[in-house]
Formats: structure tokens, C-alpha cells, sequence
């Protein structure tokens, strides 16, 4: 995988034409940079590529260097619309940070890019998933009435590891959804279920009380 | 810009109990001190009858004496309404007359606590903006150059409406506020300095310098603070998460923090602005005064005896933490003296549902930076009641860590602003924040539900987009209520202010399409704008806040706050003159005793009636210029007798 993406032109700072791995701001001299109006491309704005698998160490990395140019603090304090740019590019680096980091979120926006309902627009579920679900939800609500951590920790360790499956999955589905014709639609279909699937899963474990004894 | 021409910004810590301010230069962050070389200033205000404001140790030594005008723990009321105080039974603990200060905006009706003192109503930000100015003439005066910029702190989970507070209460204060900052951030900056070796003054000025330099994670520690192994993980990986324990006077606050490469990156924060120091105190309260009407059928709660059990109570809160058993007694008057011994295990009965309540918090921080018990590198902590054993023992038990405890807990909070000071400053280029936003943010949607828009712990900056619409055809404004909150139920969260739009161009209902722009500042403030998209029109945004003052308030508090300086100014004046007066009359007499017989009769008369004149002027006069004048003329009249004097004393000695 290379930084910048291919087919496109690389960009280059106004200020010291130095090539720039995002549009946000140059990491050479600080220069802050121009953002389109609307939604901006969260793999652009990191120098990544359309791609499910991201090097999470690299992303936050990347982050941090970019923080530096952008960040309030840094570049905000010579005059208010200085400041004002430089909220609007920290925060939409932020956004873009979150969703990339979360493959969840990251395998949404892939998603959303290909075209088509969202998963939680479409909201389908394999049949047998609800009647699990409420089984589980009430055996949690039991477990953190009668104080049983026991029974607790072994339901989080049982959504973990159905979650951890689920999201074993993604790259695979990820796969499938720009392909042209029915096999697209189904392939996005598949996710949207599979992404569906991993919610359910996340909201059962945030009813498992955080704070369980120690 | 060289260093003597720009700003100074101060960093200042606002407490509940106590205020700090310290400054960064090229050497590194330092407190100023007093001239006792006192750091802290308690955050107490006495109000006198003739109007005259003490602030800081003369007002808290005075709370005794003067309970329903002696004002402390304002940081309670910042940006609360007075309902939710009744509710939650916090005013009913306060010995000061605290009222609900109602105003109406249009149609809207807020809700401020404010502070009735001698008839006059005072708003929280009012009140912290007279400790704030005391802190910046304490930094005026040290560092010898006007100082009209700074960065406050404030508990991480303090919520929009207690920012805004704050930050109004530097602006009436005369400051300009460059940033607010979480205070267990400020702690881990402070502290993560040790990381960088450059950063640590090479010569420290004073102990608590010295101190700071102690923070490197690699380096020596002072025995104990922590084990070897830690320090070695710590410095091959490059990459320390820690976190802070914060037990202030008022509030309680936990942050776990990534510090890499000059970047302290807040993962999560959790906390309780309704919990600290005050609460520990007052269980001790409560215990004494139950027992006192159990074995002498009285009842004390007059305000001037709660303020009495408060110093009382924290006294022996502060010798628990050093000695196994504290010794109370109170003479109730008519030969009946309460009298008893409290034992470390018994005060730690008391307090210990308080500090499981933190214990709470922390697992959750814990679990929202996706981290497992013993995966920290190290635990700060921060904060007085920090020093209570049982805190230390719990804060070690849940976190896997022995916490870290070598740094001042007072003074690091202060210290790590003045880092923050020193980065806006242009000071300090090698460190750099970034912080999260405590609470989730949302508004109120059809039902009464919270509809979450910015979830908590989100890096900030971060802004958030909604669309609305109208429901009535050609109606121009739209209400939205913006709220902030973990709950499902609007009622359960808090609301922050109604956002009104205004300006819509008419249209069918439903069709106008209202794009509304959350953003959270670095600050941790909201800032709203909106656009109808149809027509690319800016809507105008009004902006109610529910517990808080509206920006003409706070200009117009700014303003009298200035007009207030000047008064207390004269006062203060007067006074210094009046005291020449007596000073020199009485200087003027003992000349005339001993080298009045020198002088002609006539002028000797002259002098006397000078004395007697100006004397009565110093009593009735408001005139410090006319006061001035006449004590020059005074001063002026005597010099042929100061001559005298003069002489017949060299010549005594002569003789």
C-alpha cells in the first residue's frame, strides 16, 4: 500500500510547494490547508487509499503529525480567522480520525462511498439474531439485579468474542461491494446484515454495568 | 516579537478552596508566590457593610466572625441553576444566603443561582471574577508588567454551561481568556515535562522546581514512587499512558492520558463535579453535631457555628492522614464540653462511600479508553484530599499501580496551566494537547428523547451536523434544545440553552432545509451556526443559556467591574491616607512636646489648629484629593518644626 493515492495528482503546499500527504495542512511548513465545502473524503484527508485494511499505529502517527499543523493551539493564535480555519480542519481531522479507527465505522463509510442504504438505514438481520438477542439482554438484566459478577463477566467475555467474529469478518464483505451488477448489490447487502449484527452485539455489552467490581 | 514585547499569559488554577497563579518562561513553569512565599490564595471573599472586599486568607480567617458574608466554594454555583442546587440539597449546606436570580429574555425564563450579600445579589461569575482579579494584580505586581491574558482551569467534567462560567468570570475579571483547560490535563502536562529532559529548568530556582524535576519517568525517583520496572517500560516504549486522579476541594475528575513525543493525548475522562474535599469534611460535621444533640440536646447549626465545624472538621480530616487518631473538642458553653476521639478506621467508615463513588468513576474512564486494570504506566494524583490514605489505597487498588504521589498536589494543576500559558504564549513549541469532551452532546428530538450527536469522550475539536425543517407552513424560527448528558430522557440530562433560529425564509412547511453546525471548541465549548440550505441564507442564532449569563451580561459586569476597581481603589486610597494622617498629626504632636517652646507663640497655636483641622478632615472627608492637598499642606507647615526637632535631638546627643 502506498500513501498517496493513485490516480491522483500528489498535492503540493502553496506556501513551500513541498508534496503534501494530506489537503489538510503542510507537515513541512505548517501552512494550514483549503478544504472543499461539504463532506470531506476521510481517507483523503489522511493520504490513505479506499481501503478496509488501515495500520491503525500509522493512522494515529499520522494523527499526531497532523494535530501539530492543524491543532488550535498551534495554528490559531495569530488572528480569529486563522482560528476559525484551523477548528474546521482539526475537527473534520478528528471525524475523520474516529472513523477510520473504528473498523466498524471504517467498513460503514466504505459503505456509504460504494453507494446504497446504510446498515442501519436497512436494518436487516439474519431471523434467528432477535430472539438471541432478547435471550441474552435478559440474562444480563438478571446477572446485574441479582449483583451476580460471575454471570457478568462470562456474558462480556461470550459478546466479546461474538463481536471480535463479526468484525473478523468485515474485510472479506469490504471485498465484494464495488463490484459492478447483482453481485455489488448482494455483496453490500451481506455487510449491511454483517455490520447489523456487530451493533447488536456492541449494545448488549454496554448494558454490562462498566463498573463491575474489581 | 522578543520576549519583552509580548504578553505575558498566567495560567491559574480557579479552586474550589484554593486559587493559584504561575507563569512560564524560557526556564520553565514557577508559582508567584506572596510575600510570605504563599502559593495558594483560598478562593474566600468577605464582604464588609462599608462595601470593602477582602479576598483569600484575610477572608477565610475572618469566616467565623462573619458567616452570612463570607463567600467560599463558588466553584459549587458556576453555571448551575438554583433549582438543581435546592434539589441536590447543596444550598442547604452553604452558611451564605443563596438566591434564584430569574431573568427573563423574551419569551425564555432562566435560571441562575445568585449570591445575596448585604442586599445586594451577586452572580457566581461575578464573585470568581473578584478572586481572578485578586490573582492577576498578584501577578502584576510579581512579574512587574500588566497582565491581561490567561489560561483557567477547570474540572474535566465540568460541563458547557460551567465553562462558559468560567470564562465569563475571567472577562469580567479583565482577562483575556486564551483557553480553558481540564485540570488533570494540566496535571499530566506538568508532569510529562520530566519526560523531555530540555524542559527542566537545569538549575532549580526553588524546592518545588526541584520537584517538577523529579517527574522524569527514567530518572531517579524518590524511594518507593515506583518500581523500577515501570520506569524502564515507560522509557524504552516512548509511548507512557497515564492517569490522573483528581480529589479537589469540590470536584472530582480522572483523565487517562497518552503522552508521546511532546503529545499528551487525552483517551478518556470521567468525574463528579459534586464531590471533593467539602464532602469528606462534612461528614465529620454531620457527626459531630448528631452527637452533640444525642448528649446535650442541642442543635448547632447556627451559620457561624457551621462555618466553626467546617475549619473544625477539616482540621482533623488534615491529622487523620498523618496520625492514627485526632482529638476534638467544642465548649458548648455552661460548663458542657463536647469531647471525643476520632480514629483513622472510623473517618474512613465515613468517607468510604465518597471514595467508592471515584473508585466508580475511574473503572469507567478505564473502559472507555479500552484498558484493562495494570495497563497504565503510571497514576498521578492530584488534588489535596489526594493525601488521605484510604484514597491512596483505593486509587492503587483499582488501577493495579502504587499512584504517584512525590509531586505538591496543590501546586501542579497551576503549574501545567502555566505550561499551556507558555505553548498560546509562544514560549514553548515542543508540547501540544489534544483533549476530549467530557459529556455527550445532543439535542432534544419529538418524545422528549436525547438524541446524541457528539458522544462523549470524542477528541475536540469535533463539530457535529443536523437538519431541520418547519412544521408550520412560512414559519421563520425553529427552537432547537441543545443538551449535554450520558441519559436517554431529556429530563435527565442538562440543558445548555435554547438555540432559536431565526430569519427562515417562508416557505411550505417541512421544505426549508436548516443545516445546523455543532462545533466544540478547544475549549470544550459549544459554538452553533446554522444555514438554510435553499437559499444559502446565514440564520440568525439566539442563544438562551439556561444557567448562565448572556454575552451583554457579562460586558455590562466587565463594565462595573472596572468602575468597581476604581472605588476600591479610593477606598483603598483613603485608607492609606488616613493612616499618614494619624501618623504624621501624631509625629507632629511629639515635635511640639519636645521643641514647641522654639517656635513664635503664634505659629506654635498655628501648628496645633493645623493638627485639629486636618485630623477632622481625615474623619469626614470622602475627598481622597482634597485629603492628599491638605496633608501636603500639612507636612508643608511643619517643616520648620521638623528643623527644630532635628537640631535639639543632634544636640542632646552632643551634649
Amino acid at each position: 500500500m502506498t500513501s498517496s493515492r493513485p490516480g491522483t495528482p500528489p498535492i503540493r503546499c502553496t506556501e513551500c510547494q513541498q508534496p503534501m500527504d494530506s489537503p489538510i495542512g503542510c507537515a513541512t511548513c505548517g501552512a494550514l490547508g483549503q478544504l472543499p465545502a461539504g463532506n470531506v473524503d476521510c481517507f483523503t484527508l489522511f493520504g490513505l487509499p479506499h481501503r478496509f485494511e488501515v495500520d491503525l499505529k500509522a493512522l494515529h502517527t499520522r494523527l499526531l503529525t497532523l494535530s501539530r499543523v492543524v491543532h488550535p493551539d498551534v495554528a490559531g493564535v495569530a488572528t480569529p480567522e486563522k482560528r476559525e480555519q484551523a477548528l474546521r480542519l482539526s475537527s473534520e481531522l478528528n471525524r475523520a480520525y474516529e472513523t477510520l479507527r473504528d473498523p466498524v465505522a471504517r467498513a460503514e463509510y466504505l459503505l456509504h462511498l460504494a453507494g446504497g442504504p446504510s446498515a442501519s438505514d436497512d436494518k436487516s438481520v439474519p431471523p434467528e439474531l432477535l430472539s438471541e438477542v432478547m435471550t441474552l439482554r435478559e440474562e444480563i438484566e438478571e446477572a446485574t439485579t441479582g449483583g451476580n459478577g460471575q454471570a457478568l463477566r462470562s456474558l462480556k467475555t461470550d459478546l466479546a468474542a461474538r463481536r471480535e467474529s463479526g468484525m473478523a469478518q468485515l474485510a472479506a464483505l469490504v471485498e465484494g461491494i464495488e463490484t459492478p451488477g447483482e453481485a455489488g448489490e448482494q455483496g453490500r447487502k451481506r455487510l449491511r446484515v454483517a455490520l447489523n449484527v456487530i451493533k447488536y452485539w456492541s449494545n448488549l455489552l454496554e448494558r454490562i454495568p462498566a463498573a463491575a467490581p474489581i | 516579537m522578543s520576549a519583552a514585547d509580548r504578553d505575558i499569559v498566567v495560567g491559574i488554577d480557579l479552586g474550589t478552596t484554593n486559587s493559584l497563579v504561575a507563569v512560564c518562561d524560557e526556564a520553565g513553569p514557577r508559582l508567584l508566590r506572596d510575600n510570605n512565599g504563599e502559593s495558594l490564595i483560598p478562593s474566600f471573599l468577605a464582604f464588609g457593610p462599608d462595601g470593602r472586599v477582602l479576598i483569600g486568607q484575610e477572608a477565610k480567617a475572618h469566616a467565623v466572625e462573619n458567616p452570612t458574608s463570607t463567600i467560599f466554594s463558588i466553584k459549587r454555583l458556576m453555571g448551575r441553576g438554583f433549582d438543581e442546587l435546592t434539589a441536590t440539597g447543596e444550598l442547604a449546606q452553604l452558611p451564605y444566603a443563596v438566591v434564584q436570580r430569574v431573568a427573563q429574555i423574551g419569551a425564555e425564563t432562566r435560571d441562575m443561582a445568585a449570591v445575596e450579600i448585604n442586599g445586594r445579589l451577586m452572580t457566581p461569575p461575578e464573585l470568581s471574577a473578584l478572586v481572578l482579579r485578586e490573582m492577576r494584580e498578584r501577578a502584576t505586581r510579581q512579574l512587574g508588567r500588566e497582565v491581561r491574558k490567561a489560561v483557567i482551569t477547570v474540572p474535566a467534567y465540568f460541563d458547557d454551561a460551567q465553562r462558559q462560567a468560567t470564562r465569563d468570570a475571567g472577562r469580567i475579571a479583565g482577562l483575556e481568556v486564551l483557553r480553558i483547560i481540564n485540570e488533570p490535563t494540566a496535571a499530566a502536562l506538568a508532569y510529562g515535562l520530566g519526560l523531555r529532559g530540555s524542559a527542566v529548568p537545569t538549575t532549580p530556582r526553588t524546592e518545588h522546581e526541584a520537584s517538577l524535576s523529579l517527574l522524569n519517568l527514567a530518572s531517579q525517583c524518590p524511594s518507593g514512587a515506583m518500581p523500577a520496572d515501570q520506569a524502564a517500560r515507560a522509557s524504552t516504549a516512548g509511548e507512557s499512558l497515564i492517569a490522573v486522579y483528581d480529589l479537589g476541594g469540590g470536584t472530582f475528575d480522572v483523565s487517562i492520558l497518552r503522552l508521546m513525543e511532546g503529545v499528551f493525548e487525552v483517551l478518556s475522562t470521567h468525574g463528579d463535579t459534586r464531590l471533593g474535599g467539602d464532602d469528606l469534611d462534612r461528614e465529620i460535621i454531620h457527626l459531630v453535631q448528631r452527637e452533640v444533640r444525642e448528649q446535650f440536646g442541642l442543635t448547632i447549626d447556627s451559620p457561624a457555628t457551621r462555618q466553626a465545624l467546617r475549619t473544625l472538621a477539616e482540621n482533623v480530616k488534615v491529622r487523620l492522614s498523618t496520625e492514627p487518631s485526632a482529638k476534638l473538642e467544642i465548649d458548648l458553653g455552661r460548663g458542657r464540653v463536647y469531647s471525643r476521639t476520632i480514629s483513622r478506621e472510623e473517618f474512613e467508615g465515613l468517607i468510604a462511600p465518597w471514595v467508592e463513588r471515584t473508585i466508580n468513576s475511574c473503572r469507567h474512564a478505564l473502559a472507555d479508553a479500552r484498558l484493562e486494570v495494570g495497563g497504565l504506566d503510571q497514576v498521578v494524583m492530584v488534588g489535596g484530599s489526594t493525601r488521605i490514605p484510604l484514597v491512596r489505597k483505593r486509587v492503587e487498588e483499582a488501577f493495579g499501580r502504587r499512584p504517584y504521589t512525590a509531586i505538591n498536589p496543590d501546586e501542579v494543576v497551576a503549574l501545567g496551566a502555566a505550561v499551556q500559558a507558555g505553548i498560546l504564549g509562544g514560549i514553548r513549541h515542543d508540547a501540544l494537547l489534544l483533549d476530549v469532551i467530557p459529556l455527550s452532546l445532543g439535542i432534544e428530538t419529538l418524545g422528549g428523547a436525547m438524541g446524541k450527536l457528539i458522544l462523549r469522550n470524542s477528541r475536540i475539536p469535533c463539530q457535529a451536523t443536523e437538519r431541520f425543517s418547519t412544521f408550520v407552513d412560512g414559519q421563520t424560527n425553529v427552537r432547537i434544545n441543545v443538551l449535554q448528558g450520558e441519559r436517554e430522557l431529556v429530563r435527565d440530562c442538562r440543558s445548555l440553552g435554547e438555540f432559536q433560529l431565526r430569519g427562515i425564509p417562508p416557505m411550505p412547511a417541512g421544505l426549508p432545509r436548516i443545516l445546523v453546525t455543532f462545533l466544540i471548541d478547544e475549549n470544550g465549548i459549544l459554538n452553533v451556526s446554522a444555514r438554510e440550505e435553499r437559499s444559502g441564507q446565514e440564520a440568525g442564532i439566539q442563544i438562551v443559556p439556561t444557567h448562565g449569563l448572556t454575552r451583554d451580561e457579562v460586558r455590562r459586569m466587565e463594565m462595573e467591574s472596572y468602575a468597581h476597581a476604581r472605588e476600591d481603589m479610593t477606598a483603598h486610597r483613603l485608607i492609606d491616607l488616613r493612616n499618614q494622617v494619624a501618623f504624621d498629626t501624631h509625629k507632629a504632636e511629639q515635635m511640639l512636646a519636645r521643641a514647641g517652646h522654639l517656635l513664635e507663640p503664634t505659629e506654635k497655636e498655628g501648628v496645633n489648629s493645623a493638627i485639629t483641622e486636618l485630623r477632622q478632615l481625615a474623619e469626614t472627608s470622602e475627598d481622597a484629593d482634597l485629603l492628599h492637598q491638605s496633608l501636603d499642606a500639612f507636612d508643608r507647615r511643619t517643616v520648620r518644626l521638623a528643623e527644630l526637632a532635628i537640631t535639639m535631638a543632634l544636640k542632646q546627643e552632643d551634649a
